[in-house]
């Protein structure tokens, strides 16, 4: 009977079984299928037949390099597939690198590589002899991946294997073939220099017939020339119709990372942008545009447009919003502008903020009108900015219904050129600018004041045009350069007040202000929303909705929830203490931090300076040296630049600081009663160029000593023949934070 | 041997608990990251079964009753740990009175050293919203073949209030149940004896979180916990052996090793090329053993049975990879041809507290050679870059080791060397020169100290060796200038390692006009190794440390000294301090002298040790006064 029953089974599953094998069988055959024809496409491009890669020696002044890069090529192609009448991009990437060094041999052991549709290593050791790496042992990998595997054209997951027999002064040569779907376009900006030196490279776009393409090269990089043969096609036929452009690179030295570079600008890079046929671009649908330029002008009206669209939703609330606040009917331009500003900030963040609640799935505000009846997370700050063209449409529009001209400005931010390096859409930045202010307004994040200045748009150049004139074509575009920044415009300044008490250790009572960039990077440190979104409810809402609120406070469940959120506040308060005692740590030998206030955070224009005081309790400044003490005073303006041998010596690259800028530092000292300090001349120090300053002043009045530093970056960008200026004012800065002073009774 | 496996286990652990915050604060989270949630009840409960095949199979079921301390939202995730030998089933969650199955992410677990393991890590998570909420978290592991059975711990990466371990040792089942560090946490222990069970229940209390501080040593030195050894049980009538004392375990061992299915053929002609030119027998020894250390690289597989056979040493060879049981084994096949007594021994290195006392797999974890030579035993690990001879890395000094030996197997300590064996020495010769000290300096590394340095060289471009030695020897402070007399290299291990050099300091000068402070310390090591108060678990040094410097100053013409600082000399088994400053015929002499004697400092220690330590910082800041004549 159980062996009737084996047998019943068996012979019921066995039509499944042979099925699934069957249905198995196909995939493998149509996997091998499609795994050959992507061979066969690599050997079409550069397979084992292309001679480039015959090299084996490395050029005798790259012998102590622990890696070269003999031969890579990079095969891009962006396709029509007639068939299923879509687009896609295939890529071919084929390298060989020649392992000099016992560290690099120690990296390559544990070789890499991407899933794609054809993959292959062959290790060629240095008496020809060749051998493919047999995969069957490669294992998955999710952790981090070292970077040279990484490219910018190639995403999938990757995974390693261990190459046998691998010795200093062997060759690995690889290659992989790939598709990827990419969503709307290709934007790329890529290096053609990296950490290692390259003998010979090409880099191959292949452009199907209607696919638009714009592309250039910058930094002293070979211009793309185009090939009259034509590339290759979805079939990996050669035809003239795909058009083809090459770029030959040959003896490539490998980067040289200095400190203030804005690789973009002086590395030798390309820029590509490749959009599918019928993409909607600079304002119609393109097909078939190939230029080594885009006109940035062109993308003016329907990057705006699309702001507009996105921006609906928030411009409706903050329309009512003024309304309700009666902005329009304000007298002062200024006021108006700023209101408005800061009306559309506060019901960004706060539609930000039911966004992310939305998608965590946790219902956010349970009622709109208070920021305080949450009912889910609000631990902490979450950073959130608004995309410039949404920024720019909305604002000018909430300007324009407020009787209020302006102007959307469209930018090319320093760090990615000019106007003329354009080629993609992500070198574009937009805001406004209110003439009758003469002043520029940038997009808006949780804490921007609108009198802020953007350190990224400083100094850059673009075009402006009125927004009356939007929707009308034939407009005109002035030409514009935002002002540069000065150093007065980012200001960091510590004042500490300290008592030195009997055990040496200090009181300190200090005061931190911010300005510019350096407030930028503190508030999130010191800022938090509830109490923001406390305040700028209490700012910007009538009379009429502060009503509501209070008769909403009233109700039993806002109050469960009000209290909740006061316990929450607390905590987070803490969080924040602990965060403000490590961020001290980092620059002062704290003991205790006592207690923090936020003076002012800086977000309304009255009052743009984000001020914190805190009282801390410091030690290890003074120590026992013979029968005095010695004072570690240098040590107070913190950590500063230390410039090796060889940084001081060469300089290659402009030297770009991002931002002009002032540190400023100020301390008076209590000394312990009978003591005076000696050795305090050499605190004075006055370095002063056309590019940088470091002044200090030490004063003792009685058992006081009085110290004031200043250290300015007078410009954002400086050239690289000045660098010494530089160097003379970094080096000033960090002798003084090496100075000790003695303490005698 | 599953290389590294038992420590992997130790990190696993940490996995376990390790929860993550969801929001941006967790850097600098006031209610600390341990404190968000505690568990006020942990049960771990483990039953054995015979499964179909009628092996023996043990499940170990896990509940915790966990509460949120914050009234923040809060991640708490957990990682529960299985590989070939194992498997998590049921993992279900009650919260809200609402008890629902959780579908966990399962993924390989990948570690840093080991290429690839069996090992694999089930996910799962909970989200609490508010303080007070309340979660019973429980899941079942089944360990489907028990040499492999993990140790039971109470303790977590959070509190828990209350602990308790479970075991129902049914009456057919021979379990040998070791209780470790029940010295050091004292938990209780009840037997209540069934018809066909004895149920052993221990209990422990108010646990603070673990893996909380630097430095800790592993759970396994300082925390209680349960081995459990399944020595027989029975099927029926039937009698089924198990592993009973250290004899089972090196038989299977050895079962192991007889399948490796070593050829050696390929070797000969290296061997041959290696030891041709030595007479000398330790010369062949070392030409081999540093032949493997140099060319084969250490790439661990942790796959299955291959975590403890060893890969036949032709592979090893032809690879020009393994882990350290293919590399020892290469080792003793290349040692054999060249005529040595050569032999695998398996060991726990210094991670690892237990002695072969305990029959368990997790007594070892790593592999070396040990050569038997004139009745002496020398112990190669050629896992251990750049070692010479008889220079015993500190993980494995003292170690117990099991050594093959004929049908049966020999058990011997591996010798500790002296601290001063492992030395840093520098002597450093200065005069004044324009308030700047200038002179010369010469650093020596002997033992593991100098191990280390060839190693850290080896990691790195031989372009960047030049940058990599003064940042090294100038403490990495800009004030010290050097410029090397001779450049680091890595081609006679058997050498101490020596760097000569000028040496310029800036800033270690006051110049009061009449008076000079004067600092001839740069390195300040130690200076801020102080034990913070709140410490509540022990620390563990990475190793034994012997630091020595001389440094003379030459008293500038005209000048004579005016104060010295007051001498240090703290000296116990664990560590020494000895520090002082004396003039000598118109040059001021700086001796410095540290010692670190024993690897794990306890929470007794920690007063002594930060008294010494505020000391040394004080004559580290103290300075020599000169004063005009």
């Amino acid at each position: 009977m159980k062996a009737y029953n084996i047998f019943l089974f068996l012979f019921l599953i066995f039509p499944l079984f042979l099925s699934a094998q069957r249905g198995e069988g196909r995939k493998r055959a149509k996997d091998k299928k499609a795994y050959e024809t992507n061979l066969k496409y690599y050997n079409d491009i550069f397979g084992a037949k292309d001679a480039d890669f015959n090299i084996t020696e490395s050029p005798a002044e790259w012998n102590t390099e622990p890696i070269v890069m003999l031969c890579q090529k990079i095969h891009i192609s962006f396709l029509r597939d007639s068939e299923k009448n879509g687009s896609k991009t295939k890529g071919v990437i084929r390298k060989r690198v020649l392992i000099q060094d016992k560290a690099a041999l120690d990296d390559f052991s544990e070789f890499y590589y991407q899933n794609s549709s054809a993959f292959g290593i062959q290790h060629i050791k240095p008496d020809g002899t060749k051998k493919d790496i047999d995969l069957k042992n490669a294992v998955k990998v999710e952790s981090d991946v070292p970077s040279f595997y990484s490219d910018d054209y190639h995403s999938e997951d990757y995974n390693k294997i261990a190459i046998p027999d691998l010795e200093v002064g062997d060759i690995l040569d690889y290659f992989k073939v790939f598709t990827e779907k990419y969503s709307g376009n290709v934007e790329l900006i890529a290096p053609i220099s990296y950490s290692y030196p390259v003998v010979s490279q090409d880099i191959i776009f292949d452009v199907d017939k209607l696919w638009n393409f714009y592309y250039n090269t910058f930094n002293g990089a070979p211009e793309f020339v185009q090939d009259k043969e034509g590339g290759i096609d979805i079939k990996g036929r050669k035809r003239k119709i795909i058009k083809r452009f090459i770029l030959k690179n040959t003896n490539q030295k490998a980067q040289k990372e200095e400190r203030w570079d804005f690789i973009n600008l002086t590395e030798p890079i390309i820029k590509v942008m490749a959009l599918p046929p019928n993409s909607n671009f600079a304002g119609g649908r393109k097909r078939d545009e190939v230029k080594n330029s885009i006109e940035i002008r062109d993308l003016f009206r329907p990057a705006i447009s699309s702001g507009e669209t996105a921006g609906a939703t928030i411009l409706g609330t903050t329309n009512k919003r003024l309304r309700s606040l009666g902005v329009k009917q304000m007298r002062k331009k200024e006021k108006k502008v700023n209101t408005i500003y800061t009306a559309l900030r506060l019901d960004f963040i706060n539609q930000s903020l039911i966004y992310r609640a939305a998608i965590a799935g946790t219902p956010l505000m349970t009622n709109k009108i208070s920021t305080t009846s949450t009912s889910g997370s609000m631990n902490a700050d979450t950073y959130f900015s608004m995309k410039s063209n949404v920024f720019a449409a909305m604002f000018s529009t909430l300007l324009k219904k407020n009787d209020i001209e302006s102007e959307i400005v469209q930018i090319v931010p320093r760090y990615f050129g000019e106007v003329q390096d354009v080629i993609t859409r992500k070198e574009i930045e937009y805001g406004v600018y209110v003439p009758s202010l003469d002043k520029y307004f940038w997009t808006l994040n949780n804490y921007r004041n609108p009198v802020d200045i953007n350190y990224d748009m400083a100094g850059a150049t673009g075009y402006k045009i009125a927004k009356k004139n939007l929707k009308r074509r034939g407009n005109t575009f002035d030409e514009v350069t935002i002002p540069a920044s000065e150093a007065s415009d980012n200001i960091s300044s510590t004042k500490l007040n300290i008592q030195v008490k009997e055990d040496n250790s200090f009181d300190v009572n200090s005061v931190f202000e911010y300005t510019g960039r350096y407030k930028e990077s503190h508030n999130s440190l010191f800022l938090f929303q509830i109490p923001i979104l406390e305040e700028d409810y209490d700012k910007l809402s009538s009379e009429k909705d502060k009503a509501k609120m209070n008769r909403a406070k009233n109700r039993k469940s806002y109050r469960r929830i009000k209290e909740r959120n006061e316990t929450k506040k607390e905590e987070l308060s803490e969080n924040k203490k602990e965060a403000i005692e490590n961020w001290l740590k980092g620059d002062f030998e704290l003991d205790k931090l006592e207690n923090f206030e936020v003076l002012s955070h800086g977000r309304f224009p009255n009052n743009n300076i984000l001020s914190i005081e805190a009282n801390f309790t410091a030690k290890s400044y003074l120590q026992k040296a013979g029968p005095n003490l010695i004072f570690d005073i240098g040590k107070l303006i913190s950590g500063q630049i230390e410039l090796d041998n060889d940084e001081i010596k060469e300089r290659n690259k402009t030297i770009e600081l991002g931002y002009a800028r002032t540190i400023k530092n100020s301390f008076k000292i209590t000394l312990p009663e009978g003591y005076k300090a000696q050795g305090i001349d050499a605190l004075n120090m006055n370095v002063d160029n056309l590019y940088a300053a470091f002044v200090s002043e030490a004063n003792q009045e009685g058992n006081t000593l009085i110290i004031n530093t200043t250290k300015t970056y007078k410009k954002q960008s400086i050239s690289k023949k000045e660098w010494s200026h530089l160097v003379e004012m970094l080096e000033a800065a960090y002798t003084f934070s090496q100075k000790k002073i003695i303490l005698k009774k | 041997m599953k290389l590294l496996k038992n420590i992997l286990f130790t990190v696993i652990i940490i996995l376990i608990g390790t929860s993550i915050p969801i929001e941006v604060f967790s850097k600098n989270e006031s209610v600390k990251d341990d404190e968000k949630v505690i568990i006020e009840k942990q049960k771990k409960v483990l039953t054995f079964f015979l499964n179909k095949r009628k092996e023996l199979n043990a499940k170990l079921t896990v509940t915790q009753k966990i509460i949120s301390k914050t009234t923040l939202q809060y991640k708490f995730t957990r990682s529960v740990f299985f590989d070939d030998n194992s498997k998590i089933e049921t993992i279900t969650k009650n919260a809200n009175r609402r008890t629902r199955k959780v579908i966990p992410i399962i993924s390989d677990y990948e570690s840093n050293g080991i290429f690839h393991s069996d090992l694999k890590v089930c996910y799962f998570e909970h989200i609490f919203k508010k303080k007070g909420e309340e979660v019973m978290l429980k899941y079942e592991k089944i360990f489907t073949d028990l040499k492999f059975l993990d140790p039971l711990y109470f303790n977590d990466y959070y509190q828990i209030d209350d602990s308790e371990i479970v075991i129902e040792i049914p009456e057919w089942l021979k379990l040998d149940v070791r209780e470790l560090n029940f010295e050091l946490e004292t938990p209780e222990h009840s037997t209540i004896e069934e018809e066909k069970n004895n149920i052993h229940t221990y209990s422990l209390k108010n646990i603070r979180g673990a893996f909380r501080n630097k430095g800790e040593p592993r759970r396994s030195k300082i925390n209680a916990h349960l081995i459990l050894i399944p020595n027989a049980y029975k099927v029926g009538e039937r009698n089924v052996k198990l592993i009973e004392d250290v004899e089972d375990l090196y038989g299977w061992y050895a079962s192991l090793v007889d399948q490796i299915g070593n050829k050696n053929d390929g070797l000969k002609e290296l061997v041959v090329e290696l030891t041709k030119d030595k007479t000398d027998d330790m010369d062949k020894i070392k030409s081999i053993f540093y032949w493997v250390q140099d060319n084969i690289r250490y790439i661990a597989f942790e796959n299955g049975i291959m975590g403890f056979k060893p890969e036949a040493c032709q592979k090893v060879y032809n690879n020009k990879y393994g882990d350290c049981k293919g590399m020892a084994n290469l080792t003793k096949e290349m040692l054999i041809l060249a005529g040595y007594d050569a032999r695998l021994t398996w060991l726990g290195t210094s991670d690892i507290p237990y002695d072969y006392t305990i029959p368990s797999l997790l007594v070892d974890n790593h592999m070396i050679c040990t050569v038997i030579y004139d009745g002496k035993k020398i112990f190669l690990d050629p896992t251990e870059k750049y070692a010479d001879l008889y220079n015993y890395a500190f993980r494995i000094q003292g170690q117990e080791a099991l050594i093959e030996d004929g049908d049966g197997y020999m058990i011997e300590r591996i010798p500790s060397l002296e601290t001063s064996h492992n030395k840093e020495s520098g002597q450093h010769n200065f005069s004044i020169n324009e308030s700047k000290l200038e002179g010369s300096g010469l650093v020596k590394f002997t033992g593991n100290r100098k191990t280390y340095i060839l190693y850290l060289l080896s990691t790195i471009p031989k372009n960047d060796w030049e940058d990599f030695a003064l940042s090294y020897l100038s403490n990495g402070d800009k004030n010290v200038q050097l410029n090397l007399f001779n450049q680091p290299t890595l081609k006679n291990r058997d050498v101490d390692v020596e760097l000569s050099y000028e040496i310029k300091m800036e800033n270690h000068i006051i110049d009061l006009g009449e008076e000079l402070y004067v600092n001839l310390e740069f390195d300040k090591q130690f200076e801020n190794f102080e034990m913070p108060e709140e410490r509540n678990t022990p620390y563990e040094f990475s190793g034994k440390y012997f630091i020595e410097n001389t440094s003379t100053l030459k008293v500038p013409e005209g000048w004579k000294v005016n104060y010295l600082p007051t001498a240090i000399d703290e000296q116990n088994e664990k560590y020494g301090f000895s520090l002082s400053i004396k003039e000598e015929n118109d040059t001021v002499v700086y001796s410095k002298k540290i010692e670190i004697k024993a690897p794990i400092l306890d929470l007794k220690d920690f007063s002594d040790w930060n008294k010494t330590i505020e000391r040394v910082k004080e004559f580290y800041a103290d300075q020599i006064i000169l004063n005009k004549k």
